[in-house]
C-alpha cells in the first residue's frame, strides 16, 4: 500500500525534498514502535521509518502527526492512499 | 440586538493565510466592524509584528513556512471556537506565511464582543491557541550568518 508523505519546515530541509510515496507491505509492521499484536500501520510507524532513511533529528515525543489534514494521534491506523505529514513544535505568530 | 450575518460581512472565511501583506486588510477589516455590527460595544485586536531580534540575536530576515490545508482547517476551527466560547458577535485573524519583512505584521486577531471584558479574554485565548496549534514555522536569518528554524514549545496533551 502507498502512502504519500509530505514535508515541512526543518523536515523540508532534513529530508532535501517537499514529499515522497512510500510502499509499505499489506500489514506492514514497525520493528521499533508497532506494539505486539499490532498487524496495523500507525502514524508512527511510518514516521521512524522515515526518520531512519532521513536521520531527522526530531524527537516523535516532540511531535504531532496529521494524517489527510487533520491532526490525529501516533496510533492511528494509515491506509492505502493516506497523506501523513508530521508537524514539529509549530512557532508561528 | 439584531438580526444575525454571515461573517461575510467584513471578512469571507474567518481565518487567513496569505503570503500578500496584512495591511492594511486587517485594518480595514477592523474599520468596516461598526457598520455591520452595531452591537459590538468591545474591540480588542492583537498585532503580532516581525522583530528584529530574537534571544539577545540581530534578526536580518525572517520566512514562515506554512502546511495550508492544516493551517487553514485549525485557524477556522479556533476563531470559530473563540467566538462561541467567550460569547462574541465577531472574530477574525490572520496569519502571513512565506518571506515577512522585518517590522510587518505577521499575524494579527480581531475579538468583537457586546463588552470589553469578553473581547479582551477571547483575543488573548485566540492568538494563544493559534501559536500553539496553526501548523506554521519560523525560519531566521541573524546578523551573524547563521540562520535557525525555531520550534515552539510542544507541550502536553491536556494543554493543547
Amino acid at each position: 500500500m502507498d502512502v504519500t508523505i509530505r514535508y515541512f519546515a526543518l523536515f523540508r530541509e532534513q529530508s532535501g525534498c517537499e514529499g515522497e510515496t512510500r510502499t509499505f507491505p499489506v500489514g506492514a509492521r514497525d520493528k521499533h514502535l508497532n506494539r505486539p499484536g499490532e498487524a496495523t500501520l500507525t502514524a508512527a510507524a511510518v514516521y521512524s521509518d522515515a526518520a531512519e532513511r532521513h536521520g531527522f533529528s526530531l524527537d516523535q515525543k516532540v511531535l504531532r502527526p496529521a494524517v489527510n489534514g487533520r491532526y490525529v494521534s501516533w496510533d492511528t491506523p494509515v491506509a492505502d492512499g493516506d497523506e501523513v505529514v508530521f508537524i514539529p513544535p509549530v512557532s508561528g505568530g | 440586538m439584531s438580526e444575525t450575518r454571515p461573517l461575510s460581512a467584513v471578512a469571507s472565511i474567518s481565518f487567513l493565510v496569505r503570503e500578500d501583506p496584512l495591511e492594511p486588510y486587517v485594518f480595514d477589516v477592523a474599520q468596516q466592524l461598526g457598520q455591520h455590527f452595531p452591537e459590538v460595544g468591545g474591540v480588542v485586536t492583537f498585532t503580532g509584528r516581525v522583530r528584529n531580534h530574537h534571544n539577545g540575536r540581530v534578526v536580518t530576515a525572517l520566512e514562515y513556512s506554512v502546511y495550508p490545508e492544516l493551517a487553514q482547517f485549525e485557524g477556522e476551527r479556533i476563531v470559530q471556537e473563540g467566538l462561541s466560547r467567550f460569547g462574541l458577535i465577531y472574530a477574525h485573524a490572520a496569519h502571513r506565511v512565506g518571506p515577512v519583512p522585518i517590522g510587518e505584521v505577521a499575524v494579527w486577531v480581531l475579538a468583537g464582543g457586546a463588552h470589553r471584558q469578553e473581547s479582551f479574554s477571547a483575543c488573548r485565548w485566540i492568538i494563544d491557541e493559534i501559536k500553539k496549534t496553526v501548523p506554521v514555522w519560523k525560519h531566521e536569518w541573524y546578523g551573524d550568518g547563521h540562520d535557525e528554524w525555531i520550534l515552539g514549545n510542544p507541550g502536553s496533551e491536556s494543554e493543547r
